[in-house]
């Protein structure tokens, strides 16, 4: 058994596991399942920000760190970060295999931008329907999605942190959504129209998964998510509140 | 009127599926863990007037549905709650609680930041129960199959 490839492979699979939004048991018990491959002594340690990782050998023993900084949810390679790490477990697979197939699946994505982009807008549109909004309203939160769209694709080359670039999107929807409450469609429902241009960045994911990391006895890890939920739910938040501020008044 | 709502959140819950790069093949279940919550939501509050209440109840059913998916389709839970949770989040309280900041009405604000805090954490109440029921369940059976069943 290649010690430093099996090191270097259940990395490899945590590091995926965490930035795709994982909860922290389900990251750490894939890594030591795989790590239980060797039958030396090994163990994985997992924050919501960063893995370190130990295999005592015979002679040595390897230890691995790694920060994780970026941070987005793709539940396809979670689900596919599994099933290699089962079919690894039952030798299904070798080692050699499993990490040519971790290291393909790093940077997969299944649907093209042009998908995410009509998503965007789904979700939006699909979300005013769901509050009840009538015909003109749903018009207005699928106008202001594209808006969020387009502002993502806009500054997705600039390196923003995270609560500024929440606060510019949420500030370029409700300054639109006023525009065509002021301009064009002055018989919408101005607030639903944000709260569904908005549903796209509630950070309500991260909440969830926080959640289930505290629940699950990862207290430090759990905090450290629903923090950063409140503090996404902050940056969307000051960023309407300043665009409501700008255009005064009530609407 | 109901019906056309619940279509509209499992348009939302599928769109929302889509940015989290689900799997493909389980995208339509997904979108009717969404809107089967969504619909109890609308008839729950009929009924009910708590929204704490109304909330926690569905995000029961979300969660209790999402475990048998991820049974039955041998998948994760979190692919269907994750999605199917989005019409529960209470983007819409934040929201108002920031406009009634910003136009100076402290007790409106105030009620809706409470809101928030109380909708996210009936929805936490309703992961921790659901989860803990299914995993007792689960453990009784044992096997590999335990390890798969909860992310």
């Amino acid at each position: 058994m290649n010690e430093h490839l099996l090191a270097n492979t259940a990395m490899l699979a945590g590091r995926i596991l965490l930035v795709s939004g994982a909860d922290i048991f389900r990251v750490e018990d894939t890594m030591n399942r795989m790590l239980s491959l060797n039958n030396n002594k090994a163990t994985a340690f997992v924050l919501a920000t960063g893995i370190t990782l130990t295999v005592k050998c015979e002679k040595e023993t390897i230890t691995l760190i790694e920060r994780v900084e970026e941070r987005a949810t793709n539940l396809n390679r979670i689900y596919e970060v599994n099933c290699i790490s089962r079919d690894l477990s039952s030798r299904k697979i070798v080692l050699e295999k499993a990490n040519e197939l971790l290291l393909a699946l790093e940077h997969k994505i299944q649907y093209g931008e042009k998908l995410r982009f009509v998503s965007l807008i789904g979700v939006t549109f699909g979300f005013a329907i769901l509050l009840g909004g009538d015909i003109g309203t749903c018009m207005a939160a699928a106008v202001a999605g594209l808006a969020l769209a387009l502002v993502k694709w806009i500054l997705s080359g600039w390196n923003f942190n995270y609560f500024f670039r929440n606060a510019i999107y949420s500030f370029v929807i409700t300054l639109t959504s006023h525009v065509l409450y002021k301009t064009v469609m002055p018989g919408i429902d101005f607030n639903t129209v944000v709260i569904s241009a908005l549903m796209p960045m509630v950070p309500g994911v991260t909440f969830t998964t926080g959640v289930r990391d505290t629940f699950n006895g990862d207290y430090t890890s759990g905090m450290a998510r629903i923090l950063e939920a409140i503090v996404i739910a902050l940056a969307v938040s000051s960023g309407t509140g300043i665009a409501i501020f700008l255009v005064g008044g009530r609407m | 009127m109901v019906l056309i709502r619940g279509l509209g959140a499992f348009l939302a819950v599928i769109s929302f599926a889509v940015l989290l790069e689900s799997p493909k093949r389980l995208i339509p279940y997904a979108g009717i863990t969404g809107m089967a919550g969504w619909i109890g939501f609308l008839f729950a509050q009929m009924y009910i007037d708590s929204i704490v209440v109304v909330a926690f109840l569905s995000a029961v059913i979300i969660a209790v549905l999402s475990h048998i998916f991820a049974r039955v389709l041998k998948s994760a839970v979190s692919v269907f709650f994750v999605a199917g949770i989005l019409p529960i989040v209470p983007g819409g309280s934040i929201y108002r609680s920031v406009y009634y900041l910003i136009h100076n009405e402290q007790s409106l604000s105030d009620f809706y930041f409470a809101e928030t805090l109380q909708i996210a954490g009936s929805i936490a109440l309703a992961i921790f129960l659901t989860d803990s029921v299914f995993r007792m369940n689960w453990r009784t059976r044992g096997g590999q199959a335990d390890r798969m069943s909860n992310f």
